[in-house]
Parts: structure tokens; sequence; C-alpha cells
């Protein structure tokens, strides 16, 4: 094979090579591609109803015309402050909630022996097809009974609960793939499991559990339906998507205002992601099995 | 190892700070977003003082023994943005002379949430929907309060015409009130537009068609709405079922006596059709009209790009919004829809939001008074987006010339349910679907009305 | 007056997962009382109570209602036997499985290659904390607005007018007839589709760019100075380090897109012959209200997995024995 990929960035810097020009320009243009819906949605949200019916988005850079109203109705009208501290107060501790339980459940089926493993394996796999929809209805009876409607702790637990088969078959693939010897070595310098598990196999695993709660993360942000139900749509409790889905006027007026408010509610996230990113650190396992 | 330990707790330190930062920061928009929406929001209107005194005193007089109460009433509704901010207002006398506190959820999903709701055993409150089928099926089923009984019958027949509350009475219980009316009209710019407005079909068919041939598009049309795509033009379809077979005809959709795949409900549907799929007689053509929303597509009118649009009571709030340059009454007017059939001039479908109850606590019953009385409704109609039902709303509380026509129009003509109001919610959406896929391709009609027939069947 | 959002937040994070490691401590300081063996036995359930219990109590409970309400009529009280199995097969439906099947097909292989491809790629250069930020943003935008973004790429104004869509602005730079992708029956699945892959791939290369960062750099290593160029090393000694997780992503986009639903009925509820199997389900579920129907497709769902059930558990097997 002719080809050469340059190698990790972090080994060596190198000089410049066709190969590297290549990998540059494939991540431009996908990274490009990917950003452009956004773009779209960026400038359509300071533009008015009036002049983004009358031509596209693009126009507003060549001619620029722009307005803060979406903003301050977002702002205003949507709520939208107090709607992305509500998503805090639900996605939070929902991702806390999740990495935990996920990691304690992946780790169990990864790393102990028992009967009945494959069978509770095979049940993680098939309860990812459970739709959500279908869900609804049972629980929002349950969690009547319980007195859990319209507090917090319902959603959360619905959010966390519905992602353990998706969590801990995630990270189960991952904790299988540990090497042996490191385990076995702990296990001979008298480590106790729980120790084991707190001290070697969770450090080295950060990468994919960062992965989990970003996504996590990310799917409990723009849930609408589960809050909704669970919560209601009140100002005081409604989330950001709940508040975004309300701007979509029912009688078919501009989404103007909905882009900005969507907009506003994606910096959180954003915030999150990229904070969460120095996580992902190579060599810690290998440099772990050499050291 | 190669990350040392101290690396790794400056790293957790760093993002535990920007979270903790994050948090301040929210909290501080939290005060901004709460005091906002405690006070009157900057886009809801300034309704005027003497009719929010009035509807403060009224709600006064439901006190018991001249307390304030607490309590919440939970309300799911249809409306959303501005549209909910002015409804909002109107409710908010009430909130402040009684200290209930009126939870309103404005979302497109409002039947899953009713429904689900009601599945679950914790129903909402009230509902504020823009269908009677649903008030019919939860009635049905007995969730549903006597609206009736708790308003009281002397009230609703003096402030409601008799037509609203039969419409709203099943097995002899009143299940709901009416909040608003609105019916479909044809909107246009007076300025430009120079064609008929006597209300006779044949001859608007004829200058839309001359304007068609002439090459300029005669009319505008939009029905992106997302899930709901294709409702307008099923509304104008409905409009035209109405106008072209009467009212017990059109009634017979909701109950299955009349079948979608009936001959004469697909001329209905043909009529439209043949505006559609006709060269140059709605702007862009249909596939243009599928991706437009109805907001952008009633801008046309000032683009140059049509003259003539088919929407609701709400299109003149709704236009006015969007762009700073329309003003009621200078360049957007409307004429009713002209009827196909002269026998049905004096016929107008309308549609509207009705209130129903799940719950008779004491602050549900205080609130389903409110919203029946005078006071209440004067300031719904001066909102500026609706028409008032109660027939005791003075024609001056509209906010504007064009809305009171509206109001004095449709008032005076003998009222007939549009089917969106009174098909059940499942048929609905399935008409809508149709109507998207007849616009896009012609040849799918038959297969559309038939699946509408499926789903009416399959309710049983 | 944030004392109460603040508490609440502050208990969610901190408390319930403290209590989950709470009950592990507790569980084990019991269990040492135990002989060894025992203790062994004992522990994973003692670690899997809690996800067991949370698990149990949101998935299956519901599942188990879902499985005995298909074989009950729309209301859930009369025992209708096979009835709503036989509607699901019927031609009512059977269009809207065939869509799902295109989606079944088409999108995991697209979300997984091109995952695979950014994250192997992204790996090599200084600025992949924002190639992978850039791709997982489409994840952070609620629905309703990613929508509205797909609208405004989409939009189609006729030939001649201004164009107001991104994409339909482009063919008309280049000089190409305007395109309607969001009524065109031929097009319209393919277009959803593309905005699944926009929004699942960051997903797929998370957690691919996880894995690659896990393998081992010193097996790299030996391949290189043994002439391997990168792309074999990667293919060889890389790809198959990664496989579980690649199993992974595959499973995961395979089942995103057998219950593909906010995309379908958020850009056109099924019009244009787009319509899908959880789309029908829903509006079984809340806007005809026929439950039977309903649990009847989730139950299809559910079997339509089994193969990748299969070939996951299959995965299992393998690995333990190793």
């Amino acid at each position: 094979m002719s080809t050469t990929l340059p190698a990790p960035a972090r080994a060596r810097r190198r000089p410049f090579s066709p190969a590297r020009g290549l990998v540059h320009t494939v991540l431009v243009v996908v990274c490009a591609a990917w950003v452009l819906p956004l773009l779209g949605l960026i400038v359509y949200s300071f533009r008015t109803i009036a002049d983004s019916a009358t031509n596209g988005w693009w126009n507003a850079l060549v001619k620029p015309w722009f307005t803060m109203t979406n903003y301050q109705d977002a702002w205003t009208t949507g709520g939208i402050g107090r709607a992305i501290l509500n998503s805090t107060l639900v996605t939070l501790p929902t991702t806390a909630i999740t990495v935990v339980i996920c990691a304690v459940a992946a780790y169990t089926l990864a790393r102990m022996k028992f009967r009945g493993r494959m069978t509770l394996l095979a049940i993680v796999v098939s309860l990812l097809v459970v739709p959500p929809q279908l869900t609804l209805v049972p629980l929002l009876r349950l969690f009547g009974d319980l007195g859990l409607t319209g507090e917090l702790p319902s959603v959360w637990l619905f959010q966390a609960g519905f992602v353990i088969p998706f969590g801990t078959y995630l990270l189960h693939g991952f904790f299988r793939a540990f090497p042996e010897e490191l385990l076995e070595a702990a296990a001979l310098d008298g480590a106790s499991v729980p120790r084991t598990f707190f001290s070697i196999v969770l450090p080295t695993s950060v990468p994919i559990m960062v992965a989990l709660a970003i996504i996590q993360f990310m799917w409990s942000w723009n849930d609408l339906l589960v809050p909704l139900l669970f919560l209601g749509g009140g100002a005081d409790v409604a989330p950001a998507t709940v508040q975004i889905a309300g701007l979509v006027q029912s009688t078919g007026g501009g989404l103007n205002a909905l882009s900005a408010a969507a907009l506003m509610s994606m910096i959180p996230p954003v915030v999150v992601t990229l904070a969460l990113q120095r996580y992902f650190v190579r060599g810690i396992l290998g440099g772990a099995v050499k050291g | 190892m190669r990350s040392p330990r101290s690396t790794r707790r400056r790293t957790t330190t760093v993002v535990g700070a920007a979270f903790a930062a994050l948090g301040v920061t929210l909290a501080g928009c939290a005060d901004a977003g709460s005091s906002a929406s405690g006070g009157s929001a900057a886009s809801a209107p300034e309704l005027p003082a003497q009719y929010v005194d009035a509807a403060k005193s009224f709600s006064e007089s439901l006190l018991s023994n001249g307390e304030k109460t607490e309590g919440t009433v939970t309300v799911v509704g249809t409306l959303a943005g501005t549209e909910r901010e002015r409804l909002l207002s109107a409710f908010a006398p009430f909130e402040e002379a009684t200290g209930i506190k009126v939870d309103y959820t404005g979302t497109e999903d409002y039947t899953t949430v009713i429904q689900a709701g009601v599945d679950s055993g914790n129903p909402v409150d009230v509902m504020t929907v823009s269908s009677m089928a649903m008030v019919r099926q939860y009635a049905n089923s007995g969730d549903l309060k006597d609206v009736g009984s708790i308003v009281g019958a002397d009230t609703l027949e003096k402030n409601f015409e008799q037509g609203l509350i039969d419409a709203a009475t099943f097995d002899d219980k009143t299940y709901a009130l009416y909040m608003s009316l609105d019916n479909f009209m044809v909107w246009y710019d007076p300025q430009k537009y120079d064609g008929p407005t006597d209300g006779d079909w044949d001859e608007l068919s004829a200058w839309t068609e001359q304007q068609a041939a002439s090459g300029s598009a005669p009319w505008c049309l939009g029905l992106s709405a997302g899930a709901s795509t294709g409702w307008p033009g099923t509304f104008m379809v409905f409009n035209q079922i109405m106008k072209s077979q009467g009212p017990e005809f059109t009634a017979g959709l909701a109950t299955g006596e009349t079948k979608w795949s009936d001959p004469k409900v697909k001329a209905a549907f043909e009529a439209i059709g043949e505006i559609v799929h006709t060269d140059g007689m709605v702007y862009g053509g249909p596939s243009a009209a599928l991706s437009t929303e109805p907001g952008a597509a009633g801008n046309g009118m000032y683009n140059d790009q049509c003259s003539l649009f088919e929407w609701g009571t709400y299109g003149a709030a709704t236009l006015m919004a969007g762009n700073p340059a329309v003003k009621a009454g200078e360049n957007l007017d409307f004429m009713p829809i002209p009827a196909e059939n002269p026998d049905y001039a004096g016929t107008e479908a309308y549609t509207g939001t009705v209130v129903a109850a799940f719950a008779d606590r004491p602050e549900v019953q205080s609130f389903l008074k409110y919203l029946a009385s005078d006071e209440a409704q004067t300031l719904i109609a001066a909102t500026g987006n609706y028409v008032a039902p109660n027939q005791n709303v003075p024609a001056e509380a509209y906010p504007n010339e064009l809305l009171k026509k509206i109001s004095t129009d449709l008032l005076s003509k003998d009222l007939a349910p549009l089917p969106s109001h009174t098909i059940d919610t499942s048929v609905r959406s399935t008409v809508y679907t149709a109507f998207s896929n007849y616009v896009q391709d012609a040849s799918t009609l038959d297969a559309g009305l038939k699946s509408i027939d499926d789903a009416q069947a399959a309710l049983g | 007056m944030n004392s109460t959002p603040l508490f609440s937040l502050v208990a969610g994070v901190l408390v319930i997962p403290a209590l989950v490691l709470l009950w592990l401590a507790l569980g084990e300081r019991l269990l040492r009382l135990l002989p060894a063996r025992a203790q062994d036995r004992v522990r994973p359930w003692l670690w899997l109570a809690l996800p067991l219990l949370l698990g149990g109590t949101i998935l299956v409970y519901p599942l188990i209602q879902t499985l005995l309400m298909s074989f009950r009529n729309r209301s859930g009280e009369g025992f209708v036997g096979l009835d709503n199995y036989g509607w699901v097969l019927s031609e009512q439906v059977r269009p809207v499985l065939v869509n799902n099947l295109i989606w079944l097909i088409v999108l995991p292989v697209l979300t997984l290659a091109l995952g695979l491809v950014i994250a192997a790629l992204a790996d090599r250069v200084r600025y992949e904390w924002l190639v992978r930020t850039v791709m997982i943003l489409p994840m952070a935008i609620s629905f309703s607005a990613a929508a509205v973004i797909w609208r405004l790429m989409y939009a189609y104004q006729p030939a001649g007018a201004a164009q107001t869509g991104t994409l339909n602005g482009m063919l008309n730079q280049l000089g190409l007839e305007p395109i309607a992708f969001l009524s065109d029956p031929a097009l319209t699945t393919w277009a959803l589709i593309a905005v699944g892959v926009w929004m699942s791939t960051g997903t797929a290369m998370l957690m691919l760019s996880a894995a690659i960062k896990n393998v081992d750099a010193s097996t790299l290593e030996a391949a290189r100075l043994d002439g391997a160029g990168e792309l074999r090393a990667f293919w060889h000694i890389a790809v198959p380090q990664i496989a579980p997780t690649i199993i992974v992503v595959y499973t995961t986009q395979v089942i995103f897109a057998l219950k593909i639903f906010d995309i379908v009925y958020t850009m056109t509820n099924g019009a244009f012959d787009t319509n899908v199997i959880a789309n029908r389900m829903y509006a079984e579920l809340f806007q005809a209200r026929d439950y039977g129907h309903a649990s009847a497709i989730a139950v299809v769902l559910l079997i339509a997995a089994v193969p990748i059930i299969v070939v996951n558990v299959r995965q299992f097997r393998e690995e333990n024995a190793r």
C-alpha cells in the first residue's frame, strides 16, 4: 500500500505532505458541510419575517440588514432565559445519574462472572429498541401514583432509566476491551473489586465516560415530550425545548423568534462539549500497561 | 504514567468553575426572564384600562368572601409565541384579582399532552382547543365536567348564541364554552387589488383565470407547517364543501354519514386542486406552496407575487406582526369566501377555541365563569386576534376597524362549524396528509380520500 | 428565589449518585461477612440491583404492558387475538415498513463510515477538538429548530424567482433548475435521511473517537517499524482493536433508524411517501387512540431488531470464550 497517512499529531510535527493536505481538505470540507445549515439559522435569526420570505439568508451577508427583534421576542415572549435554567435543572442531574448507574452496570456485566450474564446482556440490547412514546402513559400513571408527577426527579429517573441500555451497552464494550493483565495485577496486589473499579478501571475509561456524558447531556437537553408530559409547560418548569416548540406559531407566522431562542439554548451544550473535550486524551491505557 | 495527578485536578477545577459560572449566569438570566413574564411582556398589547378594570372587578365578584384564594389552574392549549402572550394578557386581570394562577401550556402536541394526561389518570384542569371533536370524545368517555352547570344555564344563554351552546351540548349537558371564534376569508391589499369583491364565486374565478393567463399569479398559498403541513389548503377545501353543499351535508363528515369519497366531497377537493394545479394560478406552483409557510406566503401580497390569500381571522394580527409595512384597513382588507352555491351565500363556516374542564375544583370553576363573562370576552376581543363569541361584547372593543368588520360580518351570518372543528383529530391529520399528497400529485386523490375514510372507520 | 432550583440541582447532581455509591459501599461491607465464594456469587446482584430497579421500572414494566396490549382492542379491554398483527401487515401499513427498511439500510452505513473516517482523520490534527465540536453541534439543537434549519436548506421557490433555500440557491448559481426536495416523493425520504446523517454522525464519531484514543500506541508503533503505511497500520492494527466499539456504533445506529420519528414527524408527518413505523405508532397512540395497534407496531419493531440482537449476543459469547 503506497498511500501514507500522517501519524497522530502529538507524535511529532512533520513537514507538509500531499497526504496531510488531503486529511485537512477532507476535514475542512466535512466541517463546512456540517456548519452550513447552522449558519443559515444564525443569519435567519437576525432577519425579519418579511425579509426572509423574500430572498435567501445569504443575501443578508451581501447586503447586511440585521435586526435584534427576534432575540428580544425570544427573551421576553419565549422566556428563554428561565427556560435554559430549567433545562439545566433537568439535564445535569440526569447526566450524572446516567453515568454512575451505567458505569456500575456495565462493569458488572463486563467483568464479573455469574449465571444469567448472557441473558442480561441480550436483554440490554433488546431494550435499546423500546420506543420512548410507548413508555410514556404507563409511567405517567406510575409516577402519578407515586406522587412524582410534576417533580423534577420524575424526569431525571425517566431519562436516566431510558438510557441505561445504551449507556451500559456502550461502556460494556469498553470495559471488555480492558487488558486482563492489569486487573489480575490489581487482584494479586490484594485490591478489592470496588477498589479496582474506582482506581484502575474508571480513570482509564475517561474518554468513553465523557462520550456517554456528552451524548446523554445532548439527549436530555433536547428532549421535548418527556418534560412536557411530566412537568407541564408552565414558565417556571418548562425547559428550553418546550419553550422553543412553543414559539412555533400554530397559525403559521414566522419562525424567526424560534431560531433566536434555539441558538441561545445551544450555548450551554456547546460550552459543556468544549469543556469536556479535555478528557479525550490519548494513550492513558497504553502508557499504563507499559509503565 | 504520563498524566500527573495535578494536571487532572486542574482540569477538573476548570470544568467545575465553568459549570459554576454557568449556574450563576443562568440564575441571573432566570431573574430577568421571570420578571419579564411576570409583568406584561413587551410584545403583548396594552389592553385598554377600562376593560382590564372591569375584568378585575368581575373576577373579585367570583371570590366567595372577598378574600384572595390560592391555587393553580393548569391549562393546555394550542397558542404559542405572540398569540399566546395576547391570550395570557386577557387572563392576567383574573390572576391578579383572585390570586389564582393560570398555568398555560401552549403546544402543537396538545392532543398528545391531553390524551396522555387522561390515559394516565392525571388530566389537565382545562383544555382550550380548536377541536369540538375532542370535547365530544372526552364527554362521551365521561372525563369532562358539565361546564353548563358550573357557569349556569342562564349565563350561557344570556352571553352566547343558542347555536354555539348546542354545538357543545351532548346528551343534554353542555361540556364546553367558546372562548374565541375565527373563520377563513380572502385577504387582499386594497391598494393593489382591483378584482371583484362582491362575493360571487364565478366572477372571482373568471378574474383569477384572466390574471393567471396574463402571467401574474392571483393566489398566494403556503402549506408548509411541519406535522400539520397542508392545513391551510385543507381549510380552503372545507370552506368549499360548506359553501357548495351546505351545513347539513358538511356535518355528516364528522359522524361518518358523509363519506370522504363522496363525489361531492371529491368535487370540492378538485375545485381547490384546480387552483393549485393550474399553471400560473398559485404563486410558485404546487412545489413552492408546499415548502412555504402560510405567513410567508401571505407576505407575497406585498412583494407583487400574488394578490389573494385565503387565511383565518388571526391573519390580520399575524401579517402585521411579520411585516411592519402592513396596516389594517390601509393595505390589508378581506372579503368573505364567495359561495359556489348562492343558497349558501349567507352561511359562514366557523372554527373556534373551546374551553372544557376535566376538573371542577373551586378555582377551576371561577376560571370557567371568568372566561364566559362579558368582561373577559371583551378583553379577548381587545387582543385583536379573534372574534369574541360572547354577543354582549361591544364592537368598539376590537382594536381596529378590520377586526370590528370581521366580527360584525361573522356574527351576522348563519354559523355552521367547519369540519376541521368537528372531525376527529386523527381523521383531521389524515386529511392534511392526503391533501398535501394531492397537491404534490393529483393522481393520489382517490387513494387519499380512501385513507381518510379508513381513518374514520377505524374509530368505530 | 433561586434557592429552590439550585437546591434541586445540587440534590440531583450530587445526592443521587452519592446514594448509589453509598449503596455499593454498604453492600460491600456486608459482603465481607460472607465466605469468599458466596461473595462472588452475591456481588453481581448487589452491583446490578439499582440499575435493574431503574431500568426495570422505566423500560421493562411498560414493555410488558405493551406486549399484553398488543392482543387487545383499541381501548385495551377486549381480547382480539392476532388481529392487531394482521393489521400491521395489511396494505395500510406496508408502505411504511418499506420506508423504514430504506432508513435501516442506508443510515447506519453512512453514519458509521463517515464517523469512522472523521474520527480517524481528526485524531491526526491539532484542531481535533474543533472538528469534534462541529460534528456534535447538530445534537445541541432542539428538534423544532432542526426542522427550521432543514426547511431553510431545502426551501423551494419556482425557477426564476429568488431562491430562499440554501441548496436551491446553490443550484441556481450553477445555472440548474430548483428541486422540490421536501415534496417530491422520489426524493423526500432521501432528503430526510440526510438530516438523520447530519444529526447522528456526531454520536458515532464521538464513540469511535473515544475508542481510537485507547488503541494501544505500542502496537501501532510496532507496525510502523515493520514498514506498514499509516492506512495499513490503521486498518490492520487499530480497527480490530476498536471492533467492539464499531459493533456498538452500528447497533445503535440501526436501532436509531428503526425508531426514527422526530425527523419525519416534524418535516412531513409522513406525507409524500415518507411515513415510518414510529410515526405511525405515534399517530395510533395519541391521535387514533388505538392502543392495540400501537402496541402491535412496537412489538414488530422489537422483532425486527432480533437479527442485530443475535449478532451482538454472538459477539458477547466470542469475547467470553477468549
